[in-house]
This record gives structure tokens, sequence and C-alpha cells, in this order.
């Protein structure tokens, strides 16, 4: 079964539209979404906007309009719209990949179990505030120095989106490759 | 711990190199000219750093563009005369090529064209 | 740069005590509000920081490591080039950082070594922000460059006054 969220990721890095790329982005935030995940909608246009106009500052292809000094060419401007929808587009993708799927081996594997067992500790007990921020954070480390590590787990559920999230993106990638030519 | 001399050696330097990074970036860069190709009331940007063929549509066929090596000429034209593809590769601002029985012209633009221009005069 | 001279015995225990703070930074700093997103004051390094003062090098390095996946699994960006972003810049950093403290073993304090590690990981960054998004994200650069300046040299100072006063180090001194 989860080997269905890689065929995706890989899929989804494949398509060469950026409109469908743009599209398939949107739908991984709607999946996530509708799965009551909290979502902020401002900063990814923010993210998609900043990697368009790095890719218009730099132009190629067909000259649509200019903007003062600056042209605006098609290409750049698809570069652009593909290239910031691959990235909001594979977070979100991450985003609904469940955690319990993905076993890290070896000392990394313990390491980061303790490392979640003491973020718990952090969170808990008084809140650190901006005054005090030193003191506060050195009676955290050494309320915690005497502690030692309890069976955790890491705080995520499972999100069991695979199927949709499969099938679209093998939609989108087919449309991709054009099979009707239109 | 105390402020030492190497924190204030290491301030200067970092600013110096960030100073040096952002003057070197913002400033216009003078190599990078870029080739522009008019055909059929369109225009075309390419720069001349990336290898490109590309196929354009005149009103009496088809002429190719290829960019190699920071040169830009035609290496094919549907036009009888084929006077464009002996023109030869240009990579000079202000130089040109064109292909007048398509209606094609590629001319070689800059973004500091002011010390380039009075060279090539 | 006051250098231990026993390490503690157990010390992938201390790598997770600081991984732990380093998640726990993140966290305040995503809750705090910032005038734009993306821009951030990087708090998150702190332990990174202290690590170069009271573990050996290879400890450092795990716990880099440490950071970079357990931020990600927070997030949930272990697929995504956020991680790869985060994990190359925290990486070439925390070399220079340790590199850096070797050199100028006792002459330097945190601020240079903070300046040093905030430049070389937007450094890195922007070199993989140009290869993977277009030759124009070098422009990027200059804002992430000034931001990166004055943020490392805050988180440098906050670094500097945490090893004066914190009881927990001198603890770990004795």
């Amino acid at each position: 079964m989860s080997i269905l969220n890689y065929v995706s990721i890989i899929l989804f890095i494949f398509i060469e539209s950026s409109l469908l790329k743009f599209l398939l982005a949107l739908i991984y935030i709607l999946i996530c979404k509708y799965s009551k995940m909290r979502i902020k909608i401002i900063p990814n246009i923010i993210l998609l906007f900043s990697v368009i106009i790095i890719n218009l500052l730099y132009p190629f292809g067909r000259v649509l309009f200019y903007l003062g000094p600056l042209r605006i060419t098609l290409e750049s401007l698809l570069s652009g719209i593909q290239k910031g929808s691959l990235l909001i587009g594979l977070m979100y993708l991450s985003k609904n990949i469940s955690i319990s799927s993905i076993k890290i081996p070896g000392e990394v594997g313990l390491l980061i179990k303790d490392t979640f067992y003491y973020f718990n500790q952090f969170t808990q007990g008084d809140k650190v505030k901006f005054k005090t921020f030193i003191t506060d954070i050195d009676n955290k480390l050494l309320a915690l120095s005497n502690t030692k590590p309890v069976e955790s787990e890491i705080i995520r559920k499972n999100r069991n989106n695979t199927l949709i999230i499969f099938s679209t993106t093998l939609i989108l990638f087919i449309l991709d490759l054009n099979p009707f030519n239109f | 711990m105390p402020i030492k001399l190497a924190d204030i050696a290491i301030f200067i330097i970092t600013l110096a190199i960030i100073v040096f990074y952002s003057v070197t970036t913002l400033q216009k860069d003078s190599n990078s000219s870029y080739a522009k190709i008019e055909i059929d009331g369109n225009t075309f940007i390419y720069p001349l750093e990336k290898d490109l063929i590309k196929t354009f549509h005149g009103p009496i066929g088809d002429t190719t563009i290829e960019i190699k090596n920071g040169k830009i000429s035609i290496t094919e034209s549907d036009c009888k005369n084929k006077i464009c593809i002996k023109m030869g590769k240009i990579d000079k601002l202000g130089q040109a090529v064109a292909c007048l029985p398509n209606k094609l012209l590629i001319t070689i633009e800059g973004e500091s064209n002011d010390e380039v221009d009075i060279l090539s005069y | 740069m006051t250098k231990l001279t026993s390490y503690p015995t157990n010390s992938n225990r201390i790598i997770s005590i600081l991984g732990g703070l380093c998640l726990f930074l993140s966290l305040i700093e995503y809750i705090i509000p910032k005038p734009i997103p993306f821009i951030k004051l990087g708090i998150a390094n702190i332990p990174i920081l202290i690590s170069i003062v009271i573990l050996p090098k290879k400890d450092i390095l795990k716990l880099i490591l440490i950071k970079s996946i357990g931020g990600s699994l927070v997030s949930g960006n272990l697929f995504s080039w956020i991680f790869l972003y985060s994990l190359s810049g925290s990486l070439i950093s925390g070399i220079s950082m340790i590199l850096i403290s070797i050199l100028l073993n006792n002459k330097v304090s945190m601020i240079g070594i903070s300046l040093i590690g905030s430049l070389t990981s937007n450094l890195t960054q922007i070199l993989l922000a140009t290869a993977i998004l277009g030759p124009g994200a070098k422009y990027l650069g200059v804002p992430i460059l000034i931001i990166g300046f004055i943020s490392g040299t805050f988180i440098g100072v906050l670094t500097n006054n945490f090893l004066n006063k914190s009881v927990w180090i001198r603890n770990f001194n004795k």
C-alpha cells in the first residue's frame, strides 16, 4: 500500500505540463484540507509567486508583454508555475504520507525516538517567556537532566489518502502524456 | 562568553562577503547577452549561454535556429537562396542575422549596451 | 572557547535532549507571528551552537542529522525539497562551524561561529535554489544573506548569554 505513495511522488515529479502540475498541487492541498489538516494558504501563494518571479527574472521564450524593464516571457512564466507547483505539491504529498510507515533504522532511529520524547517533555510544564527566555530554557534543561526517556510514539495519525492521491495523480499523469492529442 | 577579536574579524569578513555578493548579483551582467528573435510580430528571447535548437514558422515555411557554445546561427530554412544560413554564427552585441523571405530577424542584445556598442562601431 | 575535558558518558542522551530542544524552539518560532513568512530568526540553531561547546565533533553532526530529520517528521516534509534544503544547509554550516571552532579554538565566541554558520548555510541553500528553481534565484540571495547576517548575530549574542548564565552548562562542566 505504501508503495503507491512513492509511485505518486515519482509520477507527480514527471508531469511536464505546468497547468496539470499546478492543478495536482491544488488537489493535494484540498485533500489535506479535507483530512482536517491545518492549512495556511497565504504562505503557499507567496511561495508560488516568489518562484514565478525568480523565473521571470530570467527571460526565456516568447515575450508576452513588457513590465517596465522586465520582459515577461511565456516559457519563464510556465516554468515558474511548474517549479512552484512542484515545491508546494511535494510538500502536501509528503504531509499525506503517514509517518508510521517510515522506519528509520539503527542508532539514528533510536536517537530520533528519544528526541521526540524530550521534545514532548519540553512542551510540557512552564511556558517560555520572551523576557526570561534564557532562564526558562535553562530550567527546562535542568528539570530534564534526571529523566530517562520512556517509550514514546511520534504523534501523527495515519492518514489514509493513499488511494485517492494515487488515482488522481495517475489520471493527470496519463493526461500529461496526451494520449488523445488535443 | 565575552566577544573576542576573531568575532569582530568574522563580523567584518562576513559583511564584506555579503556586500560583494549583493553588488555582483545586482550589477547588470555584461556577459549575459541574449538573442532576440522577431518573426510574424512575435518576439522571442533566448540567452546565449544555453544550447538550444528551435524551429519557427514563418510566411514561407520553417526556419530552424541553433544556439551552441554561446553563438547563434540559422541552420535550416525553407527559403530559396539560403543566404541566412551562409551568414554564419553571431555572438557580439549589435550583430544580426536575418532570413528575409521568411521574415525572421535575429539580433544580439545585452543588458549593458553602452561600452560594447562603442567598440562595435 | 572553553572545551570540556571529559565528555559525558552517555552523550547520546545529550544529543536527544538538545535535539528535543531544537524541535521545541522550532515550535516556538512557528508560533510567534512574523511579518513575512519564510523569514526565520533561527532560534532552533541555538542547541547546535551549544553542542559545539559541549559535544565531541562526531556527535555535533549526529545532532544536526537528528534536527533535520526530526523537524521534517514534525512538519511532514520528509519527501519534499524542503528536507533536502534544510539537511544540506545544516550539514555544510555544521562542518564549517566545527572547522572554525577548531581553527580559532579559544579566540572566538558564539557570535563568530553563528555568523559563519548562517553564511555557509544560506550560501548552500542559494546554490541549491539556483540549481532547482533557475538562475533567477540568485537575486533572492541578497535579502536572505542580509537577514541571515542580522539573525546570525542575534542568535550568537543570545547563545553567548545562555552559556554565561546557564546552570545546566555549569553542572555539565563539573
